[in-house]
């Protein structure tokens, strides 16, 4: 009986230790991961910085595939709700322009003719 | 006690295993996504391109900076070995010229500009060039002439006139992007413009961290000006600062960016 004791005493022991260690000292790095799973903030950058492309190479299969990347099916929702965080976030009127122009060369573009994810 | 002891270890065993394996494997960290540098190597590869491409299209060298922070290791040698590997691979030609241009541009202290102040009259030698080290897309060294020595388009068509409005914009400015039909930007094309007592003429290139096919000029708020691009003998007329408002309602001049295409 007292070895059972002892043993979850051990038990609970090390099960606090390794929480401690699995959350606190050595936590679950991400590597190898796509675009999909970016942090908010840096996907709102890599949409504006998809805008900020386009307004140099118009090449708009180019924006969509980048977009694509990001794993949402709708470009121009995603582009027009980045374009609504950054006007909250207090981004300048021409940041504001490019984004609302990319999508709206996204959504005259014909259906099924730019990329999807 | 001593009969113990192998019970308690074997305890901590078991306990550290479970524990690590609910941390790490059933109910890590709470996960907000990954930084920049979490993606895969591909990946990283087309956002530094992305980098790169972005801040041909804007020239906007502390943005292009604060991105780059995010690749500890990026440094102006990567972006000129990611700038050959995508010529090589038929990538896209902003994205060299991006990439190119802001690995030149790395080495210019922060504050301070990374090429020559837009002027409406070039000097007679510019100094456009920044140091690239990349040699598989030189940037033009010509010298602006009335008659540049290329073969210039005849015919420009301007395809869009848009206003901007920045309020921290020192001046109002006619900008022109030109390019050719294949959407590669022309530099070298001369714009005359004349207004109601005066005239003056500016060259697309001259500012190459802005694009090639990108030129500028000083407007003054409520005079009416008309261009006339490369060959071409029709004036695009009726070209005036926009008027814009800041968001307490003050109104200011903005800028015209004119989009014009060889025909």
């Amino acid at each position: 009986m007292k070895r059972w004791l002892v043993f979850l005493l051990g038990l609970a022991l090390g099960a606090a230790a390794g929480l401690v260690y699995g959350w606190v000292v050595s936590p679950v790095q991400y590597s190898e991961a796509s675009p999909a799973v970016l942090r908010t903030d840096f996907r709102n950058d890599y949409v504006l910085m998809v805008a900020e492309s386009y307004l140099g190479n118009h090449d708009l299969q180019k924006a969509a595939s980048e977009l694509s990347q990001l794993g949402q099916p709708d470009l121009v929702g995603l582009v027009r709700q980045t374009a609504a965080v950054d006007q909250a976030a207090g981004y300048s009127p021409q940041d504001l322009q490019r984004l609302e122009g990319l999508a709206d060369d996204l959504a005259r573009a014909p259906q099924g003719s730019l990329p999807t994810p | 006690m001593k009969r113990l002891l192998p019970w308690l270890l074997l305890g901590v065993l078991a306990g550290l295993a479970l524990g690590l394996g609910y941390a790490w494997v059933l109910h890590p960290i709470q996960f907000n996504g990954v930084a920049p540098s979490g993606l895969s190597q591909d990946f990283q590869d087309q956002y530094l391109e992305l980098i790169g491409s972005a801040y041909y299209a804007t020239g906007n060298l502390g943005r292009a900076r604060a991105r780059l922070a995010l690749f500890p290791s990026a440094g102006s040698v990567q972006l000129d070995d990611l700038a050959r590997q995508v010529f090589t691979t038929g990538g896209a030609d902003p994205s060299v010229r991006g990439l190119a241009t802001l690995s030149a541009n790395l080495t210019v202290p922060q504050g301070a500009q990374p090429s020559a102040a837009p002027s409406a009259q070039p000097s007679a030698t510019p100094t456009l060039v920044p140091p690239l080290p990349l040699t598989v897309v030189p940037y033009p060294t010509f010298l602006p002439q009335s008659t540049p020595s290329s073969t210039p388009p005849v015919l420009f068509t301007l395809l869009a006139k848009s206003p901007i409005c920045d309020p921290s914009a020192q001046t109002s400015l006619l900008e022109a992007e030109i390019a050719a039909p294949n959407g590669n930007p022309l530099p070298a094309i001369e714009v005359r413009i004349r207004w109601d007592g005066g005239q003056d003429h500016f060259y697309t290139g001259l500012e190459p961290e802005k694009g090639l096919g990108y030129g500028d000029f000083q407007m003054t708020p409520g005079v009416t000006y008309q261009i006339q691009v490369g060959a071409s003998e029709d004036w695009i007329s009726g070209l005036t600062a926009p008027s814009c408002f800041e968001t307490n309602g003050t109104a200011y001049s903005g800028s015209l960016l004119l989009t014009l295409q060889s025909q």
